[in-house]
């Protein structure tokens, strides 16, 4: 498959989201660097609680308010940072340049609403269309999803459509203003197996069409390893690694990264008992000192409990840009063992 | 939807009929009637004649198919106390006075309790939201008569504003449909409130925003069509409390309505006008329930396709 990767278009750079709540402030993204490149796919993994949805909508300006609120960090986006944005400039951007899909197809359809007007909404909000051809935009985009019918399925409502139709429904929502960036929230963790391939073959067709650049967050690294250029590990509201997908893939250097790898169940791998890595991720307000995965790793040493490692590159085979954050880093040879 | 909407008068018509034998019922309960017509002297031999005369001594049911089949002609008998008057006459009298209040204190508290009930929980937590509560507290703390009273003694009395009592214009629906309605604007506020909390948390909402959609229309047409759908539920209700409010607050400011005419009818122990005020009640508040659940269908798709038509055309 033949896709062309062009320059950087999205760069988010040290993000921080605060969260008041009760017990105090917390900080669910703490510091999330990433890089997205035109026609690329971004994964972001990790487990749930880790921030990555949040680190999705912090990109976006749209964190639950006024518990919630981005306070740090630059999201430069071809070449403005959007933290600079007035709400107004926002919404141009939501929806038009950079758009999601949400985890839930179920929910997050607007229920009193027909599908046409609810992809006709975005249309009429973002692109110069006169009024009486929203419709047949709207049809378009649905077209471009693969709806059957979709002269019809416009004036149904989303009860009367399957899960994973409501998942295209919502991917036409998305697409239908030729966005730069298209974010996926965990968009096929909804969704059972057969449906969820189709689903993923359908954002590459569009993307190869397109050009589209996806930030793809999920927890299965199956659809990391099929969908995704470049993966972010994040763990406690940080990128503990980033790089090529191979190199995560073939020399993870986090032993985070190491630890979901082996959490996964393969075919060719026997074993009686699944993986899993002892411990629990740091609440968000009681983070240790020093390396916040130390407590759960078997490699910890003294000088991990006093400093956060910070972004050190890995020199492999795979290629450049392949960073984590591990002491261990320092000695170039190291690779995280299979356990 | 036709099914639905044939469905629901049905079931309307069926509780209109359980009502009828509820009220024949209690009319017997409440005595035989001839006791109450008679002077005390009559011998038994002349009550048997009135009882046979009136038809009293028929069995129940052929009474209660007598006075069906009277009521669908629309005789529900004549009056005791306003001689020449039919019972439903003396109703249909009143009821427009009674359905213009009523219907002013339901559109005023629902124009004031809903957009209070969506902005407290727009801003909870905040000033508006305490706001939002005091007005709920008040409302439902504070009782109608009680209310009434006062209002006639400081905007009435004291300041002289709005008159006392009666039916005129405008300004005399001010102060009965305050009395009337604040207790609503409390619960239709509360209910609106809570309803859109929940709403606003939905993956929808977000979508919406995500999409670029302005915040007010994020909220007033996105969350709000959503959630309508309890307090309009509870609108039937509400028709409900304003009738049978409105025997307290009619006496309260002398309004000459249906409430009133129950008070004095029952004074006069004028059973015809009594029992035509309690079934005119009745339909009336069947018929707002059923108009409530036919809007319920149109504010909300899955109720309108809920039965057998098929999803794709």
């Amino acid at each position: 498959m033949a896709k062309i990767i062009g320059e950087t278009i999205l760069q988010v750079e040290n993000l921080q989201t605060e969260l008041h709540t009760n017990i105090g402030v917390q900080r669910p993204v703490d510091g999330v660097s990433l890089s997205l490149r035109q026609g690329e796919t971004l994964g972001i993994v990790g487990e749930s609680g880790c921030g990555k949805s949040m680190t999705a909508l912090s990109i976006l300006g749209v964190v639950p308010k006024p518990a919630a609120q981005v306070v740090g960090g630059r999201v430069m986006f071809n070449g403005q940072d959007l933290r600079t944005f007035s709400e107004q400039q926002m919404r141009r951007i939501r929806g038009g340049s950079i758009s999601m899909v949400l985890q839930d197809p179920q929910t997050s359809l607007n229920p009193v609403y027909t599908i046409g007007g609810q992809v006709t909404e975005a249309i009429a909000l973002h692109r110069d269309v006169p009024r009486r051809s929203l419709m047949s935009h709207a049809i378009d985009a649905l077209r471009q999803v693969r709806v059957a019918a979709p002269e019809q399925r416009v004036k149904d409502y989303p009860h009367q459509m399957s899960g994973g139709m409501k998942q295209r429904v919502s991917g036409a929502i998305a697409i239908s203003c030729d966005p730069h960036v298209l974010i996926a929230d965990e968009p096929t963790t909804a969704l059972d197996v057969t449906i969820q391939s189709q689903y993923l073959r359908l954002l590459r067709e569009i993307q190869e069409k397109t050009g589209l650049s996806i930030i793809f967050i999920t927890h299965d690294f199956g659809i990391i390893a099929n969908m995704c250029d470049t993966v972010a590990v994040m763990y406690a509201g940080r990128v503990v690694e980033s790089g090529p997908v191979r190199a995560i893939f073939d020399e993870p250097r986090h032993p985070y990264t190491r630890a979901l790898l082996n959490s996964v169940p393969t075919m060719d791998r026997h074993v009686k008992r699944l993986y899993s890595i002892p411990g629990q991720p740091p609440a968000l307000w009681d983070r240790p000192a020093g390396c916040w995965y130390r407590n759960r790793c078997p490699f910890a040493e003294p000088r991990c409990e006093t400093q956060y490692p910070p972004a050190i590159a890995a020199k492999n085979t795979a290629g450049s840009n392949h960073v984590a954050n591990c002491w261990k880093l320092e000695d170039s040879t190291w690779i995280t063992p299979k356990s | 939807m036709q099914r639905y909407l044939v469905y629901r008068v049905v079931q309307s018509l069926v509780t209109l009929l359980a009502i009828s034998v509820i009220i024949f019922g209690l009319s017997r309960l409440s005595g035989n009637p001839v006791d109450a017509l008679l002077p005390d002297n009559a011998t038994p031999q002349e009550a048997a004649v009135v009882m046979h005369e009136w038809g009293l001594d028929r069995p129940l049911h052929v009474q209660y198919l007598a006075f069906i089949r009277n009521a669908l002609r629309g005789n529900l008998g004549d009056s005791l106390k306003w001689p020449g008057e039919t019972a439903l006459g003396m109703v249909w009298q009143r009821l427009p006075a009674t359905l213009q209040l009523g219907g002013f204190a339901i559109i005023i508290s629902t124009l004031i309790a809903i957009p209070i009930g969506v902005l407290a929980a727009v801003n909870k937590g905040r000033l508006f939201d305490s706001f939002g509560k005091m007005v709920a507290l008040l409302g439902q703390a504070v009782p109608p008569f009680w209310l009434g009273i006062v209002l006639i003694w400081t905007f009435s009395v004291h300041w002289n504003v709005f008159p006392t009592s009666g039916r005129g214009g405008f300004e005399h629906m001010v102060l009965p449909a305050i009395a009337m309605g604040w207790y609503q604007v409390a619960a239709l506020m509360r209910l609106t409130r809570s309803s859109t909390l929940e709403v606003l948390d939905n993956e929808y909402i977000k979508l919406a925003r995500l999409k670029g959609v302005p915040e007010w229309r994020v909220i007033w047409v996105h969350a709000l069509r959503n959630a309508a759908i309890a307090p309009l539920t509870y609108f039937g209700v509400i028709i409900g409390y304003i009738f049978t409010g409105s025997v307290v607050i009619e006496t309260v400011f002398a309004w000459p309505g249906t409430g009133l005419l129950a008070i004095e009818a029952i004074r006069a122990r004028d059973y015809p006008v009594v029992q035509a005020v309690v079934l005119t009640f009745a339909v009336v508040f069947i018929i707002a329930n059923l108009i409530v659940d036919i809007l319920y269908a149109f504010v909300d798709p899955r109720i309108r396709y809920n039965d057998n038509e098929q999803s794709t055309p």
